[in-house]
């Protein structure tokens, strides 16, 4: 899959360099682009040791229960096969917390933890992983401070009156993903 | 301050305090979570170091430019302003990059118009899609995921409707 978009990028960068003339920062940023990737991976290294850490920690004091029993009627919604089967529910349910509650980078790693559970040899969860992953592509967040410190420093007169729309949006977003995702499954499994 | 902002340092308050208190080791958790966490992300280095340098590349030919050039029309006769192009083809791309649009997109509108608007409600609902579907199908390890890519285009076009009708209609 990977191998796939990443195809299709460079084919597209090549074409495109050949263009807009910019033939040269194309070649450079085929080496500088690796070496920028690296550190990007190295920090990713570095909040998966530390989260991964700390989520288990969570887990071993019964914290996490609390927010899987909160989150469950979404997570019986979202992920039938996994909640029948009690499988990653507190991996879930964290993930799905870390998002609405918008710590952004820490989400990440709770996140691959949440999938790495629900990895199997014969791939019985892996509608649910694709459920997760479109979830992820349109994440419902309380409060998405980037954006609204960003309007403030541009001289916004009110720059959390967007909060509503955004509220709006990413619920009807992450709604249908859920649908998107269980119809296709569905429609894929009757072949 | 914000509820956000606080959240980090009162999930590490209660790490730390779980730490040196609770009578059960540990240490040993941390350390087995720790491991976990390392040996997932090693296993997707190499399939994220090719996506990001594809990203890259693709940002440096200026293709981007060219092809919101040629897709403007397409979204001007669905609602959405040619001008928010350039962000709906990088959003999916670089969060880094279509943060730093974004901040153009506010310098050259103003944060309140409706362009404005429309880029802040676009950014707060979508995300980096290819980075979340490269990342999170790799840390699975799943072969046959033929119908993801397409579903999340879809929910990202929707979104991109959405973000500029939603204002529209809301106010």
């Amino acid at each position: 899959m990977t191998a796939k978009i990443s195809g299709a990028l460079i084919i597209l960068s090549v074409i495109f360099s050949f263009f807009t003339g910019k033939t040269e920062a194309l070649s450079t940023a085929a080496f500088s682009g690796c070496a920028k990737a690296v550190t990007v991976s190295l920090s990713l290294l570095g909040m998966m040791c530390l989260w991964s850490g700390i989520m288990k920690v969570a887990k071993k004091i019964g914290i996490l229960k609390g927010f899987s029993k909160l989150l469950s009627p979404i997570l019986a919604l979202a992920f039938p096969k996994a909640y029948k089967d009690g499988v990653a529910k507190e991996e879930l349910s964290s993930a799905l917390a870390a998002n609405i509650l918008g710590i952004g980078n820490a989400a990440t790693p709770i996140a691959l933890n949440a999938i790495s559970k629900l990895k199997s040899k014969d791939g019985k969860y892996d509608n649910d992983i694709i459920t997760f992953t479109l979830l992820g592509c349109a994440p419902f967040c309380i409060l998405p401070t980037t954006i609204i410190s960003l309007r403030a420093a541009s001289g916004s007169i009110s720059p959390a009156s967007v909060l509503p729309h955004i509220w709006v949006c990413s619920l009807i977003l992450s709604v249908f993903s859920i649908a998107l995702s269980r119809a296709v499954s569905y429609a894929v499994s009757k072949k | 301050m914000n509820v956000s902002s606080l959240i980090i340092p009162f999930i590490l308050l209660l790490f730390g305090t779980a730490c040196l208190f609770s009578k059960k080791d540990l240490n040993q958790s941390f350390i087995e979570g720790a491991k976990d966490g390392i040996e997932n992300t090693v296993s997707l280095l190499p399939s994220l170091i090719l996506l990001l340098s594809a990203i890259s590349m693709f940002t440096a030919s200026g293709a981007s430019n060219l092809i919101a050039e040629a897709i403007s029309p397409l979204f001007e006769k669905i609602g959405v302003p040619g001008e928010l192009v350039p962000l709906l083809i990088v959003r999916p791309l670089s969060g880094s990059s279509s943060t730093a649009l974004l901040t153009d997109l506010f310098e050259k509108y103003g944060p309140d118009s409706f362009i404005g608007i429309c880029a802040s409600v676009m950014s707060g609902s979508s995300d980096t899609i290819f980075y979340v579907t490269a990342t999170y199908l790799a840390a699975a390890g799943i072969k046959k995921s033929k119908h993801l890519l397409p579903c999340a285009v879809t929910v990202m076009l929707l979104g991109i409707i959405l973000s500029c009708l939603l204002p529209k209609l809301m106010g």
